[in-house]
């Protein structure tokens, strides 16, 4: 962690404003787009945003600076992610409302050379429906793990359990999606 | 010990790039040998291209400074939130301490002493203030009343029927569904039929208790209770509605005792026009010759010439004897009074 930073947390524990408007400026793309992948609806998106920086501001003084500052953000996005899923909200596919102009779709991969609009939506429409089909402790690893790069022990750190139980989980999601995607 | 199992079950770990250098190297190695393996890893770079093509939307900054003005928005007002329970905390916290000490027996004295002075000052405040010479300011500070508009009324009468639903002890008499309700507009009438004891407190210059007993002393079934509401009433003032009740219980009702309690106050009230019909009435049909007497004599006192023709019809016509004697007597003073 870089000693602006540090400088930056001492100054949120402090209780200085503006130092965590720093910090949601400098990690907001990162999370909400994350917290996107999590709950694939836009608005759903940015709750899960906005309870999570809240909670990052109120247990800002339990911070110990013992892992990244990003790490710790991404665990309690994680844990408000289960929470998320636990109330069973709208698990709908991404829904295309209000907000949707907010969002700028972008394909994952840029030198990928299928640019046919028509077959990109119905791909991911097929790849939404088969992440919903996982349960939420796999999806949330399969998306830290596939989208985030993380390293297994990484996301054993942010979710606070063993690698072993990361693997399970990884493996089984891969299993399952490699089943829903690769049939043909 | 590598056997295919054992690469097998890093396959998954190869594939998500988890095994170090050498481990690497080893499972290539496998992996130009195995077809089994070899084809599981293709199936697996299939599903990768497959999610290559997960939607994946970048937020705008304008929808990033939007949530992060709303969490600002939170935060504040849980300071403030915080701030206004620290403040209660302390007062909280000062009441505490003073009841603490002022309960202990030796401060007991020194407690009531300080009420005492708080009393008068505010007595004193009040009284110099002018506001005892507002009577709206007195009124509201003794009795609360506010006037209801239409959908109060609506909304008190609701609230009234659920607690009473609730309550029990109500049937519901009649459901009408009318014209109101031609136009499809859901507007249906519900009335509902009491029958629940409710007791109201109040003093005497009450007007719900005035109106409470003033009923009772006619319509309550049991004597005891109509007597008990005759004589609460005679402890308030005379006017119009305490008059006809009056009245209404000498003319009606068929205990003597409490006809007589309700003419015995009746009498103590200032005669007017209704009051010296009811006399007239009374002196004529009651079926107590005590009660026609004193009415007579209440005709006698209150009264001009206009009650010559009753004291002479009781006089010559009366079955009863005393009576007659009465009205005579009576007659007899108009005419040495002329």
């Amino acid at each position: 962690m870089d000693q602006q930073e540090i400088e930056i947390i001492e100054r949120i524990k402090k209780g200085d404003d503006v130092a965590f408007q720093q910090i949601m400026s400098k990690y907001g793309e990162r999370v909400m787009g994350l917290a996107f992948h999590f709950t694939k609806n836009y608005q759903d998106a940015e709750d899960l945003y906005q309870e999570t920086f809240i909670k990052v501001y109120r247990n800002i003084e339990s911070f110990r600076f013992e892992s990244e500052f990003f790490t710790w953000v991404y665990r309690i996005l994680a844990n408000q992610a289960f929470n998320y899923y636990r109330k069973a909200k709208r698990m709908t596919i991404v829904d295309p409302g209000e907000d949707d102009y907010l969002w700028e779709t972008l394909p994952a991969d840029e030198s990928s050379e299928a640019d046919q609009a028509t077959l990109n939506s119905s791909l991911r429409e097929e790849i939404d429906r088969a992440l919903m089909q996982l349960s939420s402790q796999q999806r949330i690893v399969f998306i830290l793990k596939h989208y985030e790069g993380k390293k297994i022990k990484d996301i054993a750190s942010i979710l606070d359990c063993t690698e072993g139980t990361v693997k399970r989980y990884l493996f089984r999601a891969t299993h399952k999606l490699q089943t829903i995607l690769v049939k043909a | 010990m590598n056997t295919h199992k054992a690469f097998k079950e890093k396959l998954l770990l190869y594939f998500y790039g988890e095994l170090n250098a050498v481990e690497s190297k080893l499972f290539e190695q496998h992996l130009a040998k195995c077809t089994e393996c070899n084809g599981e890893i293709n199936r697996l770079n299939e599903m990768k291209r497959s999610l290559q093509f997960m939607s994946r939307p970048v937020p705008r900054s304008v929808l990033i400074e939007r949530a992060n003005a709303k969490v600002m928005n939170t935060i504040r007002q849980t300071k403030q939130r915080k701030l206004r329970w620290t403040i209660t905390g302390l007062l909280d916290d000062i009441l505490n301490t003073f009841t603490s000490i002022f309960a202990r027996p030796q401060y007991q004295l020194v407690s009531i002493g300080v009420t005492f002075i708080i009393g008068i000052f505010v007595g004193k405040l009040w009284l110099s203030s002018g506001l005892r010479h507002d009577p709206g300011m007195l009124a509201n500070f003794v009795n609360y009343q506010v006037a209801l508009t239409d959908t109060e009324k609506d909304q008190f009468q609701k609230a009234l029927a659920n607690y009473l639903l609730q309550s029990g002890g109500i049937e519901i008499a009649e459901l009408v569904q009318g014209s109101a309700d031609d136009d499809g507009d859901g507007l249906v009438e519900v009335n509902i039929k009491v029958d629940k004891d409710i007791a109201v407190k109040g003093g005497l210059d009450d007007p719900t208790i005035l109106n409470m007993l003033q009923y009772s002393a006619i319509h309550e079934k049991d004597k005891t209770r109509r007597m008990r509401a005759i004589k609460l009433l005679s402890k308030t003032p005379q006017n119009p509605n305490n008059e006809a009740t009056m009245i209404s219980v000498i003319l009606n009702d068929a205990e003597l005792e409490i006809r007589n309690l309700a003419l015995s106050t009746l009498t103590t009230y200032h005669s007017n026009d209704q009051i010296m019909d009811a006399y007239k009435t009374i002196a004529l049909r009651d079926s107590s010759t005590d009660i026609r007497s004193i009415a007579i004599d209440q005709l006698y006192k209150n009264a001009d010439k206009s009650i010559v023709p009753i004291l002479a019809l009781i006089a010559s016509n009366d079955s009863d004897e005393t009576l007659r004697n009465v009205a005579q007597r009576y007659l007899d003073r108009i005419v040495e009074n002329q």
